[in-house]
C-alpha cells in the first residue's frame, strides 16, 4: 500500500503553546481517512499546515514523494490538493456558477448536473448569499471536488446539514473514493466516520494518540478517554 | 468661450475622467484592492508625456511609453505592499502619492518642481479633433476592462476580492493576480495622464492632488463597485455635478468649497440610501 501523503514530526506552535506537537502519520492512496479528535485537538490546524496555510515550526509533509514543506498555499493546490473549510469559505458576491467555474472551467450542463447530484436546487444564477448554510456547504464541496486533485480534505462535511444530506454526503465522498481520490476528512459525527473510512486517526491535544481501522478505534481504551468520553 | 467650445472641453475632460474611474474599479472593486496611489499613476503617466515630448519624442511614442511607464508603477507598486490589506493597503498607497508628489516638487532638474512644465505640445490642432481621439481611447478601454472583468481573469480577481484564501487552495496565484490588476489599472491612470498633459499644455505637482483622488473615489462609489457601467455613469455625473455652480455667478472662492460640500453630500447620500451604488452589485467589508 502505497502512502500519498507522509507528515513527518510536524509541530505548530501558538504563541509558546503547541497546537500541533510532533505529529506524524501516512495517509494511504486510495483510502478514505478520517482525523477525529477533541475541540481543540489541533485537527484543522493541521488541515491549515498541509495547505500551506499556515507555516510549520519543525517537521516536513511528503505528498506523492514530493517534498511540499514550506510550498505556497496554491502551488501545493496544484499539485492536486483539494480542500474545504471548516467555516465554509464561498466567494459570497458571485453566484454559484462563478463560484464553481473558478475550480474549474466546464459547461453549464456540467454544473447542473453537479448541482442536481447534490441535491441543491437552485439555479446556477443564485448568488451565494442567498443560499442557506447546508447548501452553501454543499456548493463548497461541489467546488473542491471539481478543482482538479488527487487528495481531497474535508473539514467537518457534516456540520449543520441534515440527515438527508449527510446520507448524499457520504455517497459523493465514497464515489469519489471509488474514482481514485484519496481523502481526509476531520469529522465529529462517529456514526458517519465508523461507516465511512478505512482508516482513523485520533488527534489530541495535537499529537496522534491512536491510529487504525473504525473497529479497532472503537475499542481503544484511551480513545473512549479522551474522545468518546467513556 | 463660446458655449460649444465649452461643451467639447467637458466633453475631453468627461472621457478622462472615465478612463480614471473605469482603471480605479478595476483594482477597486473588482479586485477589492484599497488603492490611494491611483492618482499617482495618473501624475506619472502626465509627467512622461510632458517631459518626453518636450524632448521632441513624437507623440505616439510618449503615448506608449506613458502607459509603460504606468504599468511598471503598477507592478513595482505591487511588491512592498503584497501582504498589506485594507486600511494598511491604504495607508502604503497613500504614501506612493506623496512620494510621487515630493519627487515632481524636488527633483528640478527633471520636473522644474512647482514651477511646473508648460508649453507642452497639443496633441491635435482643434478641440473637436482631440475629443474624437480621447472618446475612440476612452471607448477602448472600457470595452478592454469590459472584456478582461468578464473573462476568467475577471472572475478570478473577483474570488481574490471575495476571498483570498479560497482562491489560493484553488491555485490561484493571488500576488501575480493582484499585481496583474494594479499593472493595467494603473497604465489606464496614465494614458488618462498623458490625455491631461497634452490638452492643458502645462502640469506641475498638482497632479498629485488628493482633492483629485477623492473625485475618482466617488465616481466608483456613485457609480457602484466592479460595474463598468457604473464608472462611466459615476464619472461623468460627478463630473459634469459643480460644472452649473459656475453659472450661478458665486466667485471662484466659493465654488471650491461648494464643490466638496456637495460631494460630501453627495457620498453620505449614497452610503445610507444605496450603499452599491447606481450599478453595484457587490459589498466589500
Ligand atoms: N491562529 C491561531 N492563533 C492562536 N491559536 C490558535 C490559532 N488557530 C488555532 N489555535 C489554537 O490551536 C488549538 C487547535 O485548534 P484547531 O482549530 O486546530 O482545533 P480543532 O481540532 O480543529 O478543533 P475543532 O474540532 O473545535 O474544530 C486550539 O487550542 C486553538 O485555540
Ligand atoms: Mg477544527
Amino acid at each position: 500500500m502505497k502512502s500519498i501523503l507522509c507528515v513527518e514530526n510536524v509541530t505548530k506552535k501558538f504563541g509558546g503553546v503547541a497546537a500541533v506537537n510532533k505529529c506524524s502519520f501516512d495517509v494511504t492512496q486510495g483510502t478514505i481517512t478520517a482525523l477525529i479528535g477533541p475541540n481543540g485537538a489541533g485537527k484543522t490546524t493541521l488541515f491549515n499546515i498541509i495547505s500551506g496555510i499556515q507555516p510549520l515550526d519543525e517537521g516536513r509533509m511528503v505528498f506523492q514523494s514530493e517534498d511540499i514543506t514550506g510550498s505556497a498555499t496554491h502551488e501545493i493546490a496544484r499539485k492536486g490538493i483539494s480542500r474545504t473549510f471548516q467555516l465554509t469559505r464561498l466567494f459570497k458576491n458571485l453566484t454559484i456558477k462563478q463560484n464553481l467555474l473558478v475550480a474549474k472551467e466546464v459547461s453549464d450542463v456540467v454544473l447542473k448536473k453537479m448541482l442536481v447530484s447534490f441535491g441543491v436546487k437552485k439555479s446556477l444564477s443564485t448568488k451565494c448569499t442567498d443560499l442557506s448554510y447546508g447548501q452553501q456547504r454543499l456548493v463548497e464541496l461541489a467546488r473542491a471536488l471539481l478543482f482538479p486533485h488527487s487528495f481531497l480534505m474535508l473539514d467537518e462535511p457534516t456540520a449543520g446539514v441534515n440527515p438527508f444530506v449527510r446520507e448524499q454526503l457520504k455517497k459523493i465522498i465514497r464515489c469519489a473514493a471509488k474514482n481514485g481520490t484519496t481523502v481526509l476528512l476531520i469529522e465529529h459525527d462517529m456514526d458517519f466516520v465508523m461507516s465511512l473510512s478505512d482508516h482513523v486517526i485520533v488527534l489530541n491535544e495535537g499529537c496522534v494518540l491512536a491510529q487504525g481501522t473504525p473497529a479497532v478505534i472503537k475499542k481503544n481504551r484511551r480513545v473512549l478517554e479522551v474522545y468518546l468520553g467513556k | 468661450m463660446a458655449f460649444s467650445a465649452y461643451l467639447i472641453h467637458l466633453g475631453i475632460l468627461s472621457c478622462m475622467y472615465v478612463m480614471l474611474a473605469i482603471s480605479l474599479n478595476l483594482a477597486l472593486g473588482f479586485t477589492g484592492m484599497l488603492n490611494l496611489g491611483h492618482v499617482a499613476f495618473f501624475g506619472i503617466g502626465a509627467y512622461i508625456t510632458a517631459i518626453l515630448s518636450m524632448q521632441g519624442l513624437p507623440l505616439w511614442l510618449t503615448c506608449i511609453l506613458a502607459i509603460i511607464g504606468g504599468l511598471i508603477a503598477g507592478i513595482l507598486l505591487a511588491f512592498p505592499t503584497a501582504r498589506l490589506r485594507g486600511d494598511y493597503l491604504a495607508l502604503a498607497t497613500l504614501g506612493f502619492t506623496f512620494i510621487m508628489a515630493a519627487i515632481a516638487r524636488n527633483w528640478q532638474s527633471l520636473t522644474r518642481g512647482a514651477l511646473g512644465i508648460p508649453g507642452i505640445p497639443r496633441l491635435v490642432a482643434s478641440n473637436e479633433q482631440y475629443l474624437f481621439w480621447i472618446s475612440l481611447s476612452t471607448v477602448i478601454v472600457a470595452l478592454l476592462v469590459s472584456w478582461l472583468t468578464k473573462s476568467s481573469i475577471g472572475r478570478t480577481l473577483q474570488a481574490i476580492r471575495d476571498d483570498e484564501l479560497g482562491a489560493m487552495v484553488l491555485g490561484k496565484n493571488v500576488f501575480a493576480y493582484r499585481m496583474l490588476a494594479l499593472g493595467v489599472s494603473a497604465s489606464i491612470a496614465a494614458l488618462a495622464g498623458f490625455f491631461f498633459a497634452h490638452f492643458i499644455t502645462f502640469i506641475d505637482p498638482s497632479v498629485f492632488s488628493i482633492d483629485d483622488l477623492i473625485l475618482m473615489f466617488a465616481m466608483v462609489i456613485l457609480g457602484g463597485l466592479a460595474s463598468n457601467k457604473g464608472s462611466v455613469i459615476g464619472g461623468v455625473i460627478i463630473f459634469l455635478l459643480p460644472e452649473p455652480l459656475r453659472f450661478i455667478g458665486f466667485s471662484s472662492s466659493i465654488v471650491g468649497p461648494a464643490r466638496a460640500i456637495l460631494f460630501a453630500l453627495i457620498l453620505i447620500g449614497m452610503l445610507v440610501y444605496r450603499p452599491r451604488g447606481i450599478f453595484g452589485k457587490v459589498d466589500l467589508s
